[in-house]
């Protein structure tokens, strides 16, 4: 009698315990996503790369002038003023151009830029009556020319000019500043602190610097050339 | 025991097949109704092309940047706001990089090496040409269908964004690509400076 009771109370345990836990298995088991774990948010970072650029163009010019002379030939005077401007387009806030000079003398061309940054000076050196030779100027002649005491006789075949020199910053391209200039060793070095355009102006005076003109400079066609560069000379 | 082992047995079997008998237990049936919640996973997609260099005269790139993301979940759009945002870098934090040109939708790209101003990035939001350093171009959209992807200027809880809309479908991907060429005006040499130039696109499930 004992036995069967004790087996009746165990078959009314076991089919209660048994389904209430099957079901939280099975919910469980819905409750594991199907995919991997669940991440709400995902970003992408594009990036794209704008190269360095910069553009110098001559934008206008007045490349050649006839001259006249005072009656002792002491004095040059010429018919036009002499120009050129320099059109830079740089994306290089810090970027840097290089503006030289150079003239035959010798046999060979020499740097022949002078004076003060905002006050430049230019020689012209003698190329014969064709323009074309390459001797130039005598050795030193450029050096004296451009001195603070220039000496007649040292300077011969060699005609300094002033060279005014007028800088333009476009703001509307971003570039709000001017360049600044330091002159060393006949080389204006110009930096700048803005990108965007900017123009640069150079006018030859129409008159020679004291003491660079005179008999000793002979008859012929008298030139220098001036450049604007990005790499430094 | 081998009798209450054949009731086990049985009873396995029936639970197995799918069917809970007439005397199951109510309490069960609530705990497996209530025991799935929406989930959501969003990944960027390997097809993304996230970098490229642009032609300095004309700031075109190659054509190819794209971001791609792929989107699971078992919501819908009643449980989650489905949203695709840009930002940029400005002087001071960050700015939304999502703007406007002829009514169609464009995304910025700020100079991370000369930080743009908060102006500048408003001005290229709206196609002008004063805005140094931020770069405009247009955008297109693709997503799996039914889904839809609406450019939404000025929302009112997410700002300028991209929503994304479900419209029943459970998984699929957001593809935001990249004109070749920018909004006219808003790339100047000069006024955009040599650099690396950023965009972030974000798109995020916000439950509701």
């Amino acid at each position: 009698m004992k036995n069967s009771e004790t087996k009746k109370k165990e078959r009314k345990v076991y089919p209660m315990k048994f389904t209430k836990f099957i079901p939280l298995a099975l919910a469980m088991a819905l409750v594991s996503p199907a995919f991997a774990a669940a991440t709400e948010t995902a970003s992408s970072e594009m990036v794209i790369t704008v190269p360095s650029f910069i553009n110098i163009t001559k934008s206008s010019s007045v490349e050649a002038a006839s001259a006249t002379f005072d009656d002792t030939y002491e004095n040059i005077t010429l018919g036009t003023a002499m120009n050129a401007t320099f059109h830079v387009v740089t994306n290089v806030p810090t970027d840097h151009v290089y503006l030289t000079a150079e003239a035959y003398e010798d046999g060979g061309l020499v740097k022949c830029l002078g004076g003060t940054v905002d006050a430049l000076k230019i020689v012209f050196t003698n190329r014969g009556t064709a323009g074309t030779g390459t001797t130039g100027s005598p050795s030193g002649a450029i050096t004296n020319a451009l001195a603070v005491s220039p000496v007649l006789a040292t300077n011969a075949d060699a005609i300094a000019f002033t060279l005014t020199p007028v800088i333009t910053n476009d703001a509307d391209s971003g570039m709000s500043a001017a360049p600044t200039g330091v002159l060393t060793s006949g080389v204006v070095n110009y930096t700048f602190t803005k990108a965007g355009n900017c123009d640069f102006q150079y006018t030859v005076g129409t008159t020679q610097v004291a003491n660079t003109f005179d008999t000793h400079d002979t008859a012929g066609k008298y030139q220098a050339t001036l450049t604007m560069s990005h790499a430094a000379p | 025991m081998k009798i209450l082992n054949k009731k086990l047995i049985t009873l396995l079997i029936t639970i197995i097949a799918g069917g809970l008998s007439a005397n199951a237990d109510p309490e069960a049936e609530l705990l497996l109704r209530s025991g799935v919640s929406p989930t959501v996973s969003i990944e960027k997609n390997a097809a993304s092309v996230e970098s490229d260099t642009v032609n300095v005269e004309t700031g075109r790139h190659a054509g190819n940047l794209k971001s791609v993301f792929t989107l699971q979940t078992n919501g819908t759009d009643e449980d989650y706001d489905f949203i695709m945002t840009s930002t940029v870098l400005i002087e001071g934090g960050t700015e939304s990089g999502y703007g406007t040109y002829g009514g169609n939708p464009t995304i910025l790209f700020g100079n991370i090496d000369n930080l743009p101003t908060l102006s500048d990035v408003s001005n290229a939001k709206a196609a002008g040409s004063s805005n140094c350093n931020v770069i405009a171009y247009p955008i297109s959209l693709i997503v799996s269908g039914p889904m839809t992807a609406t450019y939404t200027p000025g929302h009112a809880t997410y700002g300028d964004c991209v929503v994304i809309r479900l419209n029943g479908k459970t998984s699929g991907s957001i593809l935001q690509s990249v004109n070749a060429a920018p909004v006219s005006g808003t790339y100047i040499v000069g006024q955009d400076t040599a650099g690396n130039y950023k965009a972030t696109v974000t798109l995020t499930a916000y439950s509701k």
